[in-house]
């Protein structure tokens, strides 16, 4: 026995573990994410804030925010005051949240442009694009996040320090206890990542729907509309037209696609996920936050990933078990049995997540072929996991709102 | 009795466009007269195998089109390049497109053909390649196989950043000569194969890219100004990134214009574009990154994947013209000392520049021509290095100068490896002849195909529609009774995709004349092998005949469909599907269509 505990809360569609390390007596403790999506909330916040004070005494050594995202961060902002009662060790951030860094500002700005445009374009017209309200829930989760953000940053005024990490970090030492290591595994800062990461650069994003008419007017004087006589004319001396046929497409395709926009937005802030590995007296923990395939695909696929892989003893599952989180080749690379892995997920707001066919092909390597799904704490009013719902494999033990996993 | 001679009716046009793009200026260099072959034109310009139709999706709007033959125009070679003059807009997608085909029509020994116009014939424009110089508000351009058009976008440039534009500018795709050519070739080609904008596998896309650059990049060392002053600047090493400033600044750095280098433009693509999406550099480059076996395993991206191709065209292309043009050098400086760029002697830049010219034009036409050499069908880069061989020993056995060895070196050097094939020796590469299987004695011949082909092209525009269709049905009976000696699945229905003739003058003089017929396969399977219940996709494998004067099949270049070929095929198929669905960015939420969302449209609009 490691003497480590895994406790994944129940939050709705959202993510909060707090992990405790050496005997419960003495345990140190490290906070990864805290937050339940607008859509997906299911009244436990409160019993789950409760819980973490009085589990760890109001001592944590470490917070770890893996992204912005709403399902990640807003219980820091909603019980603030209550954090910053807590005597905090230090809490760590990926670098592209760092205030100041050129980088990282640039794309911030560019993805606040693109949001706030999407925004815009969602209140004008609600339905527009086949995945619109997919696409609404996946922005709303971008909001709101201000105070949160800005409470991590300053460590909710308790003077703990704050780290903005990137791929490539260690630390031999976590937070001062004892036995505890990490290493960054992402997001990486590299040119590459960061062109995956820019927003498609055009402007007309801006424009109001249902106008056509963008910004750009490029030969303001020459415009012939065609309920005018000046194209009646040309059309007589020869203007050639659009077929019938054509014009549906060529709209189609001068008409940005807001729904798809907003996910890729959605996509590329689950991307600056922090990923970490800890290790703890030979066992290996792998939290990879809301990591989709750019954040993955930077450092998988080499030797050195397919055997720090296959060391993981403990892995959360990223973004919820949604499809493109985890990717095949990662699940091939862990072990091949004795895992645990679990999954804090809901079917709500999002009837897609989690991809049953991933959570079946990581079943394969765990324990007792079972993937802990958070939803299997049962909560009045809020949605069940689709039945069966196996019995708890030795080394695991359900709470009032949460489920624990010994190593 | 005529009172006078009647004038000929002339053989070219003459029109002017920009050489590269707006954004290098009014200088010399930057502005071409092109010659293309004269037609009738209606507004538009709407000639026989292309229209200009300027509509603006964005603006819900149109510009007037221009009249090319109005004397106004025609006395001056066209209107003067100009950026916000719509009409020289369409003028220049006009020429430029028409001045592309033209290059595949001679290379190709053939007309250039569209993708089958599935439209009633009645249709506005039928049978014709539209094209949108003015489509979208968007910094993007792109062929749309379903519209059959090529769409050009107009965005501003980047605020932040923007190279030579004006920050913020309004900057057309429709004014790069480089994009013209890259969406031009994408439309031809799919003519000439229209299954290799399905994506069977991380190349078959890639190929599409590449290869359209590769045409675009080509073009440039058309251009004798540009060429002459990159040689000099150069001081003949036309492959470097950079051209030397014109005169050399003091130690603490230019102060004035002819004291900055700047990029050579020979070996970028799109440098406006690029510019003014704030990425200060042209969108792609010749070269790219050094030569590295292992980054074809990691490029992905149909751009980055299909720039390893167009690295080792290039990388053969300047090793020959380096190889061609040592003499030269040697015997302008005997002594050994080492070039001057800037100070070369005129006559040896100008033999310099025809060397790179005839090399470019050498190099072209083999990439042109070995498209006829390629499977009807998933299409990957080691078939494209089999076909560009094939093709190139079919119409010369002598590698003079060297340009396969060239060719097949820079391929290896980049990890580029055929399939089933034993080395890199030439023989080896060269597609393996026919040979009809021992079992059967039955050898398939196609005289009788010759004959239909040979009316076919005696009859007049009218008749031609009901005679093809006789000719693709005796091609199908052929084709279904051979399948086994042509290598094709038995007792599955056979489609014949095109055929084409092809006349070629080789290099010896020599007239020769052959058809090329493409015959696929096609089945659904699902995409995941166990789970009949997952979306399908169209599994395909055929061949590629390649008949001579005398009926003979000369090659059947084929993809397995059924059979251990067939299944390994399907499995990397199934594979590269599904891991394009797994790094699809919208995957979490969206189901993933694979013809919508990895298909030719979705790569250009996808996010």
């Amino acid at each position: 026995m490691a003497d480590i505990r895994i406790r994944m809360y129940r939050t709705g569609f959202g993510d909060c573990f707090l992990l405790s390390f050496g005997p419960s007596a003495s345990a140190r403790h490290i906070l990864i994410d805290f937050g339940a999506h607008t859509h997906g909330e299911i009244g436990t916040m409160d019993a789950v804030m409760n819980d973490i004070e009085s589990t760890t005494g109001r001592r944590i050594d470490l917070i770890v925010a893996t992204h912005l995202h709403r399902d990640h961060i807003s219980g820091f902002g909603k019980f603030a005051a209550r954090f910053a009662a807590f005597t905090i060790g230090e809490v760590w951030r990926p670098w592209m949240d760092k205030p100041g860094d050129p980088d990282a500002d640039e794309l911030n700005r560019k993805h606040l442009a693109l949001y706030a445009a999407l925004e815009r374009h969602f209140a004008a017209a609600p339905g527009a694009g086949v995945y619109a309200a997919t696409a609404r829930d996946a922005l709303v989760n971008l909001t709101g996040n201000e105070k949160a953000t800005s409470e991590l940053g300053r460590a909710f005024g308790t003077g703990a320090k704050v780290e903005y990490l990137r791929a490539g970090d260690s630390r031999s030492t976590v937070a001062g206890i004892t036995g505890l290591s990490a290493e960054v595994l992402g997001p990486p800062a590299d040119k590459k990542f960061l062109s995956r990461m820019n927003p498609p650069s055009d402007q007309r994003f801006l424009a109001p729907p249902g106008e056509p008419s963008t910004d750009v007017h490029p030969f303001p004087g020459y415009e012939l509309k065609e309920a005018e006589q000046d194209f009646t004319q040309a059309v007589t001396e020869g203007q050639p037209k659009v077929p019938d046929d054509d014009l549906p497409l060529l709209v189609e395709n001068a008409t940005a696609p807001v729904d798809r926009l907003a996910l890729f937005l959605d996509n590329a802030r689950n991307n600056t996920s922090l990923v970490i590995l800890f290790r703890y007296h030979g066992k290996a923990l792998l939290f990879p936050g809301d990591a989709q395939w750019g954040n993955w695909q930077s450092w998988i696929g080499t030797d050195m990933a397919r055997q720090l892989l296959a060391e993981v003893d403990f892995i959360k599952l990223s973004h919820h078990g949604s499809e493109n989180a985890t990717p095949v080749d990662v699940v091939h690379a862990l072990r091949a049995n004795e895992l645990r892995a679990m999954v804090s997920t809901q079917v709500v707001p999002f009837p897609t997540i989690p991809r049953v066919p991933l959570l079946q092909a990581v079943q394969a390597h765990c324990v007792d072929d079972v993937v802990i799904r958070s939803d299997w704490v049962p909560v009045a009013n809020a949605p069940a996991a689709p039945p069966p719902v196996p019995g708890l494999p030795a080394g695991f033990i359900a709470g009032p709102v949460w489920i624990d996993c010994f190593l | 009795m005529p009172r006078h001679p009647v004038a000929p009716t002339p053989s070219q046009r003459l029109l002017r466009v920009y050489a590269f793009d707006p954004s290098r200026g009014v200088r010399l260099q930057n502005q071409l007269t092109i010659r293309i072959p004269f037609e009738d034109l209606a507004k538009g310009p709407v000639g026989r195998k292309v229209a200009v139709i300027d509509y603006d999706a964005s603006n819900a709007c149109y510009y007037e089109g221009i009249k090319l033959d109005s004397p106004a125009v025609l006395v001056q070679n066209g209107l003067e390049p100009s950026e916000t003059n719509p009409q020289f807009h369409q003028q220049m997608v006009y020429a430029i497109a028409m001045e592309t085909i033209r290059r595949f029509e001679t290379a190709l020994g053939r007309e250039v053909r569209w993708k089958r116009d599935r439209s009633r014939a009645d249709t506005a424009f039928h049978g014709k390649l539209k094209i949108y110089p003015h489509a979208m508000q968007e910094a993007n351009a792109y062929y749309d196989p379903r519209l059959r058009a090529l769409l050009f976008g107009y965005f501003r440039a980047s605020r932040e950043y923007a190279g030579s534009n004006l920050p913020g500018q309004v900057v057309f795709t429709c004014l790069s000569h480089d994009i013209i050519v890259h969406e031009t070739t994408h439309a031809i080609l799919d003519g000439i194969r229209e299954l290799f904008i399905e994506p069977t596998g991380p190349d078959a896309p890639a190929f599409h890219e590449g290869f359209a650059d590769i045409v675009a990049l080509l073009q440039h060392f058309s251009f004798k100004e540009s060429l002459l002053d990159t040689i000099q600047r150069t001081g003949g090493f036309i492959h470097r990134r950079q051209l030397t400033a014109d005169v050399r600044a003091e130690s603490s750095g230019p102060m004035i214009q002819a004291e900055i280098g700047e990029d050579n433009p020979m070996v970028d693509l799109a440098r406006q574009f690029g510019e003014a999406m704030g990425y200060r550099k042209a969108l792609r480059n010749a070269l790219g990154t050094q030569p590295d076996p292992r980054a074809l395993a990691a490029a992905f991206e149909p751009h980055d994947r299909g720039a390893i191709l167009v690295a080792a065209v290039f990388d053969a292309f300047f090793s020959v013209y380096v190889n061609r043009t040592r003499d030269l050098v040697r015997m302008a400086y005997p002594d050994g000392r080492s070039v001057v760029p800037n100070f070369l002697h005129a006559d040896l830049a100008n033999r310099l520049a025809d060397e790179a010219s005839m090399t470019a034009a050498r190099i072209q036409n083999m990439c042109l021509r070995a498209l006829d050499y390629c499977p009807p069908v998933d299409i990957t880069f080691g078939d494209y290095l089999r076909a560009l061989v094939t093709a190139d020993r079919d119409s010369q056995l002598e590698d003079d100068f060297g340009y396969r060895a060239a060719l097949i070196n820079a391929f290896r050097a980049r990890g580029i490896r055929p399939e089933g094939v034993f080395s890199y020796g030439e023989d080896a590469l060269n597609w393996e002849p026919y040979q009809p299987t021992a079992l059967d004695k039955s050898i398939p011949d196609f005289a009788r195909l010759w004959q239909d082909v040979n009316q076919l092209e005696e009859q007049s525009e009218g008749e031609h529609d009901e005679a093809t269709k006789q000719l693709y049905q005796r091609l199908w009976g052929k084709a279904d009774t051979f399948s086994l000696q042509l290598g094709l699945a038995q007792g599955q229905e056979v489609w014949a995709k095109s055929l084409n003739t092809i006349h070629r003058v080789r290099p010896d003089g020599s007239l020769q004349r052959q058809i090329v017929a493409e015959l696929v396969q096609t089945r659904d399977v699902p995409i995941l092998k166990d789970d009949p219940a997952s979306p399908t996709f169209k599994f395909r494998g055929g061949t590629t005949l390649v008949i001579n004067r005398q009926g003979d099949v000369r090659y059947s270049i084929a993809k397995a469909f059924l059979g251990q070929a067939g299944d390994d095929r399907l499995a990397r198929q199934r594979d590269y599907l599904s891991q394009m669905a797994a790094s699809f960015a919208l995957a979490p939420y969206v189901p993933f269509d694979h013809q919508r969302d990895i298909g030719f449209y979705g790569i250009h609009r996808g996010y």
